[in-house]
């Protein structure tokens, strides 16, 4: 890791830097970019790219004014092959803001602990073909504090105020969130707007626990009457439901509770032979200790042995 | 035919339907057996209701956060004032600016989702989605059992 923190020029902020491929082609586009337009450069603020010109290649170079000395040592850069500054010739025509919107995608994704997707959002933004976990420098404030940082670009005409950096991003990884949650919530494509889309959110949520509420109480108003084998048929009947075969499984109901005496048993049994993957089976198989801990505080006896149970075992219907 | 309620076509399939439905079925048996004869109705209710809840956050895992709210809710039903003082500086800073529209968008969200108080808007948007998916397979898991049972009566 080449960082060079001793660099104390062009640093703003010390922070680790993980430079490979993915850095260095981006670093000949912006060569590149640097010979074509100044401006955007110009117009950006003196963020941390820390700098090792021991190792024989920069890193990006954000700051303005202490650019002027290195445009030289930039030149000198050129070596690394045009094919690639071919490549990304008609994105730097079309695309002379340099937007960096990966920092969106490339945080959000890592939250999820997947570095290929980081991959697949910045291919969009810099048409590179190699890129691994990029863990660069925070152009945000101090108060980050994580261990993998995201390189942010201004775009072009835009403040390029720290802060009001950190404030687009947080900004577009809100909206990007948004867009999923528009997914989630029915009827939510045509409003666009965060407040109309936060309003559909809360109503849906609120309407959800409603139903949970008012099912629950539907619940308890049946459940009395109902035996325990019934339990077990549906619980034959809702998984197999979920596959479209509700039918069958109703007509299999009476045949299953004689072979069975033991309630614990039985849904255990029975879940398994239901289409289920035994990789859920197997954590629930020692959850149930873990469970009947949690349902202490709900059902305030203690779970009844099964021989009561068996007296009871009578499908009424 | 009452079966097909159930089956309407699910926008979000959730991949933890039969674990929610092992759960959940299993709190309902334990309920029956224990508490069928003492309790009336409306706190047969609220058990029920409660039970789903945990059973929710049970499939759910771990990971989440609010997760962690219902089941810590559910284990000390006292100490929820605890959660809001671990954001307690963030809330006090958004309470100032709680006239704003988006605030108080916010702010309803966070008493919406559990554990809402302690994150920042971010994470508590995709808190929400994850609650959502969830919410969303419980209810259909409550409506199939509902509507079996209106069948078999």
């Amino acid at each position: 890791m080449g960082a060079g923190d001793g660099d104390s020029n062009f640093m703003v902020e010390k922070k680790p830097v993980q430079l490979d491929s993915g850095m260095i082609s981006a670093n000949v586009y912006e060569q590149h970019f640097l010979a074509s337009d100044w401006d955007p450069i110009l117009s950006m603020d003196n963020h941390a790219m820390s700098f090792d010109v021991s190792a024989g290649f920069s890193p990006y170079i954000v700051g303005v004014s202490e650019q002027m000395p290195n445009l030289s040592f930039f030149s000198s850069k050129r070596h690394v092959p045009s094919t690639h500054l071919v490549d990304n010739n008609h994105q730097t025509e079309t695309n002379l803001k340099w937007k960096k919107r990966k920092a969106v995608s490339n945080e959000f994704h890592k939250k999820d602990g997947s570095p290929e997707s980081a991959k697949s959002s910045k291919e969009k933004d810099e048409k590179k073909g190699k890129t691994s976990k990029h863990s660069k420098i925070n152009t945000q404030n101090a108060d980050a504090g994580k261990d993998d940082y995201i390189h942010v670009r201004a775009k072009r005409g835009q403040a390029t105020n720290s802060h009001s950096l950190a404030e687009r991003v947080r900004r577009e990884k809100i909206s990007e969130r948004m867009r999923l949650l528009q997914d989630l919530v029915p009827g939510c494509n045509k409003i666009t707007g965060k407040a109309m889309m936060l309003d559909e959110i809360i109503n849906y949520v609120q309407s959800l626990q409603r139903q949970v509420e008012f099912l629950s109480m539907k619940l308890a108003a049946v459940h009395p009457e109902v035996n325990f084998d019934i339990e077990q048929i549906l619980s034959k009947g809702i998984l197999h439901s979920e596959d479209g075969n509700a039918a069958a499984t109703l007509g299999f109901g009476p045949g299953m509770t004689t072979t069975h005496s033991h309630l614990h048993g039985v849904i255990q049994t029975d879940v398994r032979m239901c289409s289920m993957p035994n990789s859920q089976i197997s954590p629930t198989a020692r959850i149930p200790n873990a469970w009947d801990h949690e349902l202490q505080n709900i059902a305030p006896m203690s779970f009844i042995d099964s021989k009561d149970l068996n007296g009871d075992m009578k499908v009424q219907i | 035919m009452h079966n097909n309620k159930c089956l309407k076509e699910n926008p979000n399939p959730n991949p933890n339907q039969p674990l929610l439905a092992y759960h959940f079925i299993q709190a309902l048996t334990r309920i029956n057996l224990t508490a069928h004869t003492t309790t009336s109705t409306k706190q047969r209710s609220h058990i029920i209701k409660h039970a789903a809840y945990v059973s929710m956050a049970f499939a759910a895992g771990n990971k989440r956060t609010w997760t962690h709210a219902v089941l810590l809710h559910n284990r000390f039903p006292l100490k929820t004032r605890f959660h809001r003082l671990s954001g307690s500086r963030r809330s006090f800073i958004m309470s100032l600016s709680r006239n704003k529209k988006t605030h108080r968008h916010a702010h309803l969200l966070r008493s919406l989702v559990p554990g809402g108080h302690a994150m920042e808007f971010s994470s508590l948007l995709m808190e929400t989605a994850n609650y959502i998916q969830y919410l969303t397979a419980q209810v259909r898991l409550m409506q199939c059992i509902v509507e079996k049972f209106d069948m078999h009566v």
